[in-house]
């Protein structure tokens, strides 16, 4: 019942959320001296997360950790193992960096150590048989990594005796917080990652900067990502060379519901990155839309290309669903592609996982299926077609 | 004798009782022998719990027989298929009927069930049935009210009146006459005896009321502790069956009246002089104040009733002592100190 | 007498035809109001020329109102229909104002197939979870279910001789049922257990022409067979034992019955997830306009006025006006819970049965 209601407040959320969303953007932090040589990350993107640097400790805040969330924050003060943390800490936690046992809740997580090659750390995961990562896949058949549950089954006991200095874990509301707290008053150090409530693809890339801070692996982690990012640029500037834009349809209907993302969201940013017209991109939304489906049918009977359509593989099993999408041109002239080109046999798609940290890659499939004449060489990766 | 001719019923050997499973059974009562013929008011009198309501619903095929076999007209029921059965006996429950915005022609047409088609039309000879079944309870301007907004005596008469449409030769009615005042009772067995014979219709049913029994009846089953007996009232009054009924309790017939009587211990005999209906009705109020009335002369305690111009005085005379009372009730009174 | 005048059966036969030929002209209204309203606005005029024509300036209206608001509208009133005339069954069946269709566990038993095929079959390995969402999967699965329920409850039934343990078995296997949906959700993944959520909320959009072809003969057969049963269920208001006693096979009686509601509430709830209420309102109402308990008239009555109240509720449901719409369950709630309230407290002999 509790999961019933928790999804009936996703969605009550996802209708009073629609234009009221509003995430305090902070503004960069000062850097006034670096600690132990070790690069000062600036933040461009994400809205997330802000790190500031002190003489012998960073300050790491998460603001709005989950949907519908206001004013909440939580602080994380990193210090050095032998340092001694600030005394006007009030509400902050304090955690003893580099970590050297990690356990992650979520298979993004998990990219996230994979970019600064610390899953060697990776003690513990949630929800084992979705994960892509071949590394972690091996140390998980030998039994170096353990399985400790998800949301409301979360193997407590196993997590202690796992003994981690970190379990960084994500929010969906506040039943989240239960389990959040519950590890505290075990004495287990949590940290919130809401990477997925970012809606650009580079804010998301940009927290392995927040992964990175636990292990002072900034270095690293700035320079790939300016790399990744400079990569993601040249794609947009590229995709303004287009002769033309065409327009695109997202989601799958389900009984009389079409759900799409907003015009503001995650996808929507990335279908104009890459020169496409959304549909619905005036809207200004981040989260989903419910629409009613003859809307939506209306308005896509001449779009141009379809991508992200559920979780469909097979482009009859559209029929099976609703056999008026056959009137659909996209249906007619077969430009259907999905993200689950790459899946496990339990259906963990890696788009969520290496994907995360692999905009750029995203983007020239997406702008690949757009105009293909831009990018004549590049082979869909995270893509598909139906 | 046309005895056999006339026979519509005929009970042999009955073992009724309750069935738990298969195997399980409880015997409620056995050996009974009883026979009925056309057009006979037959009453079932018995104790509670004797199993009156239990050989009722045997009859009706409302309740499977543990053992023995009825038969009508010769034929035992068993082999009688339900539509048929339908068409030879109908039944009225002590079930209290509860329906909305149902008219009581539309209850009684119900009665039909058995002759009409599966939509449950009604042709010519089916109203004309239904109709004639209203006029001879007395409800024929009653057809087009509500069953729920009629009184209880009516609706009574509604549903003998369904029976009636049933046009079935046999009625069994389990305690018609309960929960209905006197003057109600007596118009329902009427109207009862009527049907059976004008119609020629058998009619059971099973009361407490001894008096509407013994003045109505063609034939009574007196269901006794371990047996039944059959006849016609007086017949059973005359060979000593009735006083048996109440064998357990401290109720006596008095075979001379014709009713049931607590018997008395150890009564204060007491003289009464007087008579035709005062000396009846002051020997009664005597015997309820538990005194023995004698005519013996040589009682110390006498009643004179004095019933001269239009008034009746009762005197008391106590050895020498007179006293007059100008109602029963005082003289009780004063009795009751005595 | 003036009295006898007014509740005097040919007036009343005459008064019956009169407003049963003014609920089946609402019902037309109605009908082409459905197709009017939508979240894509077509104007009226083109609405006719579609229907008559089956031409139109654009292309997609055609498709819109052909794929979309003609199956939608013909669902509404088969599902109207279906779901009062199964109530009505059940009210009398079991003398019981309260019951609905869904007494037998056939809602319960549809919800336990569809959960076991949606919540359980797909986080099986390599089964996709499309696959598990086509619409025959899950109608498949639906009636699958509810068949299983009531299988065991016609088989009980043929055993035990009183209607209330039937009643009280019916909803112990519906709750025993939804004990294990309960199992299956808690471990479910997040998007499969949104969707069963939406097929729980009842929707009538979603039912093709070819789905379409299985239902309509489903739910006349239905009716039909209930008509069959208009006798038995006029003679069960008197309870059935006194049935019995005027010839009725009580075993077939109950059959044709409880196979009557199986077909009509158990089809509309495989191919339209489970919509409440109505089949317990609407016998109330119609009820009220027809006063009589008598099922001649009671019977088609109520399936016109399920099939009004229906498509009352999906007008509702469009929300004319806005984007999006809301699920047909809470509007059937929505509307009947007031009704029965009203009727209650207006008119205590509402219910056939004290």
């Amino acid at each position: 019942m509790k999961r019933v209601l928790t999804f009936y407040s996703i969605i009550f959320f996802c209708f009073s959320c629609g234009n009221n969303n509003k995430v305090s953007y902070y503004a960069n932090d000062e850097i006034n001296s670096s600690n132990s040589g070790n690069p000062k990350t600036t933040i461009s993107h994400a809205l997330g997360f802000t790190i500031n640097y002190y003489p012998d400790y960073k300050l790491i805040k998460i603001i709005n950790p989950w949907q519908g969330a206001k004013n909440i924050q939580f602080k994380y003060i990193l210090v050095n193992k032998g340092k001694k943390p600030p005394q006007n800490i009030d509400d902050a936690q304090v955690i003893e960096t580099p970590i050297k046992r990690i356990i992650c809740l979520s298979t993004t997580h998990i990219a996230f150590l994979d970019f600064i090659d610390k899953t060697n750390t990776l003690v513990g995961v949630s929800g084992s048989r979705y994960i892509s990562n071949f590394k972690v896949i091996e140390l998980i058949k030998k039994g170096e990594i353990s399985d400790v549950g998800y949301d409301q089954n979360l193997n407590f006991e196993l997590i202690i005796s796992l003994k981690p200095d970190l379990v960084m874990s994500y929010g969906i509301g506040s039943e989240a917080a239960n389990y959040i707290y519950k590890l505290k008053e075990l004495g287990i150090t949590v940290v919130i990652n809401a990477e997925y409530l970012e809606q650009t693809p580079l804010a998301k890339t940009e927290w392995v900067k927040f992964m990175a801070a636990f292990y002072n692996a900034e270095k690293k982690a700035n320079e790939k990502f300016t790399y990744i990012e400079n990569e993601y640029n040249k794609i947009v500037e590229l995709s303004k060379f287009a002769n033309k834009n065409p327009k695109v349809l997202t989601g799958l209907p389900w009984k009389d519901k079409w759900y799409v993302p907003g015009g503001n969201s995650y996808l929507a940013r990335l279908i104009s990155d890459a020169g496409g017209r959304y549909l619905w991109e005036g809207n200004d939304s981040r989260e989903s839309l419910p629409l009613d489906i003859e809307a939506v049918f209306e308005k896509s009977l001449d779009a141009d290309i379809w991508i992200n359509p559920g979780a469909a593989i097979k482009k009859e099993e559209f029929l099976i669903v609703d056999k008026r999408l056959k009137n659909l041109k996209t249906y007619r002239e077969n430009v259907i592609f999905n993200n689950n080109a790459i899946l496990n046999e339990f259906g963990g798609n890696d788009y969520w996982e290496s994907g995360i940290v692999q905009p750029h890659v995203i983007l020239k499939d997406i702008m690949h299926i757009f105009h293909p004449e831009l990018l004549k060489y590049h082979r869909l990766v995270y893509y598909r077609k139906l | 004798m046309q005895t056999h001719q006339n026979e519509i019923l005929n009970i042999r050997d009955l073992e009724i009782g309750y069935f738990f499973s298969k195997k399980k059974k409880r015997s409620i009562f056995s050996d009974i022998n009883l026979t009925a013929k056309k057009g006979e008011l037959i009453v079932l009198i018995g104790e509670n719990g004797i199993g009156k309501s239990t050989l009722l619903r045997s009859i009706a095929k409302l309740q499977k027989s543990l053992q023995g076999s009825i038969l009508i007209s010769g034929q035992c029921i068993k082999t009688i298929p339900r539509n048929e059965f339908a068409k030879k006996v109908s039944f009225v429950s002590t079930e209290i009927i509860n329906v909305n915005n149902f008219k009581v022609h539309d209850l009684v047409s119900l009665g039909r069930f058995p002759y009409t088609n599966w939509l449950g039309k009604l042709n010519a000879e089916d109203l004309q049935l239904v109709h004639q079944a209203l006029s001879m309870v007395g409800m024929k301007e009653y057809a087009n009210k509500n069953v729920n907004e009629i009184s209880d005596g009516e609706r009574q008469r509604v549903m003998i009146a369904r029976t009636l449409a049933q046009d079935t030769e046999i009625i069994v009615l389990d305690e018609p006459t309960a929960f209905l005042d006197l003057p109600n009772k007596y118009e329902i067995v009427h109207i009862l005896n009527h049907m059976s014979k004008t119609k020629n219709k058998t009619i059971i049913i099973s009361t407490h009321e001894l008096n509407i029994a013994i003045h109505e009846a063609d034939k009574i089953w007196l269901m006794i502790s371990d047996h039944i007996v059959e006849g016609a009232p007086e017949d059973l009054i005359l060979n000593r069956s009735f006083g048996k009924i109440f064998e357990n309790s401290k109720l006596v017939f008095d075979i001379n009246k014709g009713d049931f009587r607590v018997e008395k211990e150890n009564g204060f005999r007491i003289g009464l002089y007087g008579q035709g209906t005062e000396y009846f009705w002051t020997k009664k109020a005597l015997e309820r104040l538990n005194f023995i009335v004698s005519s013996d002369e040589s009682l110390n305690l006498k009643i004179i009733i004095n019933n001269e111009k239009d008034r009746i005085q009762w005197i008391c005379q106590k050895k020498q002592e007179k006293i007059i009372f100008n109602s029963i009730y005082d003289l009780s009174l004063h009795l009751k100190n005595l | 007498m003036k009295e006898n005048r007014k509740i005097n059966p040919i007036w009343f036969k005459n008064t019956y035809y009169f407003v049963f030929g003014l609920f089946f002209i609402v019902l037309l209204f109605l009908f082409f109001l459905d197709l009017f309203i939508g979240s894509v606005k077509i104007p009226f005029n083109e609405i006719i020329k579609i229907l008559f024509t089956q031409h139109s300036e654009q292309n997609e209206w055609i498709i819109i109102v052909f794929d979309f608001r003609i199956p939608k509208a013909v669902t509404a009133m088969l599902a109207g229909a279906a779901l009062s005339v199964s109530g009505l069954q059940m009210q009398t069946v079991f003398k019981n104002p309260l019951a609905g269709p869904y007494v037998l566990g056939i809602s319960a038993g549809a919800s336990f197939g569809v959960a076991i095929l949606m919540l359980g079959f797909s986080s099986l390995p390599f089964i996709t979870q499309i696959s598990t969402l086509g619409n025959w999967a899950i109608v498949i699965a639906a009636w699958i279910g509810s068949s299983l329920i009531l299988f065991l409850i016609l088989s009980v039934s043929m055993r035990v001789k009183d209607i209330m343990t039937i009643l009280i078995l019916g909803i112990m296997f519906g709750s025993a049922t939804t004990a294990i949906v309960t199992i299956l959700q808690y471990f479910s993944s997040e998007s499969m257990l949104k969707a069963f959520m939406v097929w729980t909320m009842g929707n009538l959009g979603s039912v093709s022409h070819a789905q379409l072809n299985v239902l309509i003969p489903c739910i006349i057969a239905g009716l039909i067979i209930s008509f069959f049963s208009l006798k038995t269920l006029d003679t069960l208001l008197l309870g059935e034992n006194y049935a019995k006693s005027m010839g009725m096979n009580v075993k077939l009686s109950r059959f044709l019955i409880f196979f009557s509601t199986s077909l009509l509430a158990g089809s509309i709830t495989a191919f339209c997830g489970p919509i409440g209420f109505i089949g317990i309102a609407v016998p109330h109402v119609s009820r009220l306009i027809i006063k009589t308990s008598s099922h001649k008239y009671l019977l088609p009555g109520t399936m016109l006025i399920g099939a009004v109240i229906m498509l009352i509720s999906d007008i509702i449901a469009q929300l004319p006006g806005y984007e999006s719409t809301l699920p047909v369950n809470s509007v059937t709630a929505l509307l009947g819970i007031p009704i029965v309230i009203w009727i209650i407290v207006k008119d205590h002999k509402i219910s056939s049965f004290a």
